[in-house]
């Protein structure tokens, strides 16, 4: 029994080791780039779909250079990707070892136990499920480093059991390769199902969204924001997601480089913060604010009430330019 | 819960540990009977009062058997049995299909039809366990077996989970003399057993859930496809079909051989087979004898003319067809095999010896029968008639239909699968992990887990006898 773990372990390792990784739609093409064109890439954006849809790197250099700072970025942005999936995608850009990098932008976010719905059953789901991040979801389930009497944690866990059980069927399948071949066959076979545009227009990662509101939306969103600007809502981050977001920091730095949170100007408004100020693990540009940021929510730069459109895009990357910018100049971002 | 699913390991791995902990024989066949019934509740909790009614019902006409003794008595209980067994088959499975049926009839005939199916879900693996039970009313009746006193003995035979829900169909005759002595862990094969687990695991996980999706592809539509994509989505169809159910097989005989139970045999590598009638000999055998011993046998079998001969076989194999479930496409199914079984007893009647036919025929004589076999396929698989002859058409006749092909390559994989299989046929394997010490057997084992796990897809299909 015992010999038949060991070689079933020992394979599943070494095989892990050896196979190519199966192909993740979005993630594979961007990490790809980096690759083969990431040498003189500086700045990175890593988020959902709010970096993605949001951030022009070609703007962002350009506002950058004109303000004495040129940059050389790329968008890491994916749909749906939220903490720990960035945190992951993170780990794999680090690894790359760009000889310039020299700042990281996250968007600050919660840590996640639900995953997005059109990521279970796929690669996408599965592809980041490695220990570490297992554990980081695991703990918080349970919320373990609260003291308090195990029978809590146990109907905090068992309230959960859903999600644990999908993480830990995700780590197990992660690690024993469950259909890795079956999905690389399936890649070789049908190449064209790789053809997808993650890179975006000028191959810098960003994906414009070029429609703008619909019409019959708009009224309803008005209202919803006018809503919001009466009374407006924040939240720390959950210590779990602190804990996380320590490690994202410590990582970047021992690479030389400094991680900085955003918090888009997503509807419905999450404006995310971290506890403490002075212990946060880095700076935090906050732009999830109606009434310092009103044009970011104006009906006519968004493609739907979570997203900017490519106008939108525009604006917002220029003002994260000139924040951070400003915030390099007053020496509070190394 | 199905054998390829991560949970049936945890399951059988609690039954295995439990059942090899208890001491004495009734201990450890309540705990098992526990479990069968826990593993049929799984699918609908309900239908388990279905089991345990078939059950009791046996039991009292078994123990009613043993007591009478005038034949028509005897033969009033057996009949009770049959009609209650056969009659909840009807109801479950061919009730809507008589209704369509007579309803098809009456509209062709121009009357005026006002009939509404039933909405009725069909109790997974009712044929199976119902030909079981009723295996051990006719042979209690025939005398050829003692009927059981012990109640648990007759429940744990109907209902052992291995092979409750798509078979083999265990006589009562082979496996009730199992049930007298306890059962001892040191001539269990394990090894043995655990390499026909994983067998069946790599026949029903990795080929027939992965070519099934191409299969399934092609019988949705088949009015797109080409003639040759006709021929590649058949073959693949033959295949995964053996390959679900023999791997389902396969897996629970496995099972129950390391609880110490044997199990009937139900494949012999019916793909090599040279006549319909070997076909038979080796595809789904605890059916083909069931029918054979308790229908064909008993309508006179090969006992008269050899119109009388034709007509029981027949009669056999459109009732094995229909036993499939009720739709036209089985009855035709079953009509092909018995047409095809019908000719190759003329033929082996009639050909003579040194006729260069005759010679010819050796030759011809694994591609044709697998040719039969594969159109019969064709009315097993498609979901209605309409398809099934479209489809027909083009396979047999080369009609060309449509213009999408499927990748020739696959003609190349399944040839690599053919050969593979007579590899095994010949019993290649089995020499490299029947020798050598445990030790190496079992990082062998492992390893050979972690190499197939590589090749499971991402979502399971059901074992395609399920639905029977």
């Amino acid at each position: 029994m015992g010999a038949a773990l060991a070689a079933f372990l020992g394979s599943c390792a070494l095989l892990q080791f050896v196979l190519p990784e199966p192909h993740v739609d979005g993630f594979s093409q961007k990490l790809d780039f980096l690759r083969e064109h990431g040498r003189d890439t500086d700045t990175i954006f890593i988020g959902s779909s709010r970096f993605y849809r949001g951030i022009s790197p070609r703007v962002f250099d350009e506002e950058m250079t004109a303000l004495g700072r040129p940059t050389h970025s790329f968008n890491f942005g994916l749909d749906a990707m939220m903490l720990p999936e960035s945190a992951y995608v993170l780990d794999r850009v680090l690894a790359q070892k760009l000889p310039h990098l020299q700042w990281v932008f996250m968007e600050l976010d919660d840590l996640h136990l639900k995953p997005w719905p059109a990521h279970r059953g796929t690669q996408r789901l599965l592809y980041w499920h490695d220990w570490e991040r297992t554990k980081n979801l695991l703990s918080k389930s349970g919320d373990w480093s609260e003291k308090e009497k195990l029978k809590r944690h146990l109907a905090r866990a068992w309230e959960l059991r859903e999600f644990i059980k999908l993480h830990l069927k995700e780590f197990l399948r992660r690690a024993t390769n469950v259909g890795a071949g079956a999905t690389l066959a399936a890649d070789r076979l049908d190449p064209s199902a790789q053809d997808q545009p993650a890179l975006g227009p000028d191959h810098d990662g960003f994906g414009p969204a070029r429609s703008s509101l619909p019409p019959r939306q708009r009224a309803s969103y008005r209202n919803d924001i006018a809503q919001a600007a009466r009374a407006p809502v924040g939240h720390a981050a959950d210590r779990y997601a602190e804990k996380v977001w320590k490690d994202c920091a410590a990582r970047v730095r021992d690479h030389g480089a400094t991680l900085v949170f955003i918090v888009p100007p997503a509807f419905p408004i999450r404006s995310v913060r971290f506890a403490k100020e002075a212990s946060a693990p880095g700076p935090v540009l906050a732009f999830a604010d109606l009434h310092r940021y009103p044009e970011l929510y104006r009906t006519q730069m968004r493609s739907d009430p979570d997203h900017l459109n490519e106008q939108g895009a525009k604006i917002f990357t220029r003002l994260v330019a000139e924040k951070f910018a400003g915030e390099v100049a007053d020496k509070r971002i190394p | 819960m199905l054998f390829v699913e991560f949970r049936f390991l945890w399951f059988f791995l609690a039954v295995f540990a439990v059942y090899w902990t208890l001491r004495g024989n009734v201990p450890r066949q309540v705990w098992l009977l526990a479990c069968s019934y826990a593993f049929y509740a799984a699918w609908n909790w309900k239908f388990l009062f279905l089991l345990i009614g078939s059950t009791l019902l046996d039991y009292v006409v078994g123990l009613m058997l043993g007591r009478a003794q005038k034949p028509a008595a005897r033969r009033a209980w057996l009949l009770l049995s049959l009609t209650v067994n056969i009659g909840t088959l009807a109801l479950f499975k061919y009730c809507n299909f008589f209704i369509l049926s007579a309803a098809g009839l009456l509209s062709w005939l121009g009357l005026p039809t006002s009939m509404s199916t039933l909405n009725i879900v069909i109790p997974v693996g009712v044929s199976f366990y119902t030909f079981q039970s009723m295996s051990y009313t006719i042979e209690v009746y025939r005398r050829t077996l003692a009927p059981v006193s012990n109640l648990l003995k007759l429940a744990f035979f109907v209902s052992f989970f291995p092979q409750l829900v798509a078979g083999p169909i265990v006589r009562a005759t082979a496996f009730l003399p199992q049930l007298r002595s306890a059962r001892t862990f040191d001539r269990v094969d394990v090894r043995g057993a655990l390499v026909l687990f994983l067998t069946g695991f790599i026949k029903k996980a990795c080929i027939a859930d992965v070519v099934a999706p191409v299969a399934d592809r092609y019988f949705a539509a088949p009015q797109n496809f080409t003639a040759a994509s006709a021929w590649i989505a058949v073959l693949l169809y033959a295949i995964q079909i053996y390959c679900d159910f023999s791997g389902y097989t396969d897996m629970a005989i496995a099972c129950a051989r390391l609880l110490g139970y044997e199990l009937t045999i139900n494949f012999r590598f019916p793909y090599f087979a040279r006549n319909m009638g070997d076909f038979w000999h080796r595809w789904h055998i605890s059916l083909s004898t069931w029918l054979r011993d308790y229908l064909y046998i008993p309508l006179g079998g090969n006992r008269g003319s050899r119109w009388f001969t034709s007509r029981n076989l027949m009669i056999t194999m459109v009732l094995g067809g229909l036993w499939h479930g009720g739709a036209w496409t089985f009855v035709i199914w079953g009509a092909l095999h018995g047409i095809a079984l019908v000719i190759a007893r003329e033929w082996s009647d009639r050909k003579s010896q040194g006729d260069w036919l005759a010679r010819a025929m050796r030759w011809l004589a694994w591609p044709l029968t697998i040719y039969i076999v594969c159109v019969a396929w064709i009315f097993f698989r498609a979901p209605d008639l309409h398809q099934a002859l479209l489809i027909a058409r083009s396979f047999v006749l080369f009609q060309n239909p449509g213009k999408i092909s499927l990748p020739s390559w696959i003609f190349l994989a399944i040839a690599v699968l053919t050969v593979v299989h007579w590899c095994n046929s010949r019993a290649l394997f089995s020499r490299w992990w029947r020798g050598g010490p445990d030790m190496a057997f079992a990082a062998g084992f492992g390893g050979a887990v972690s190499l197939v796990l590589l090749f499971i897809p991402a979502h399971y299909a059901p074992f395609i006898y399920f639905q029977f």
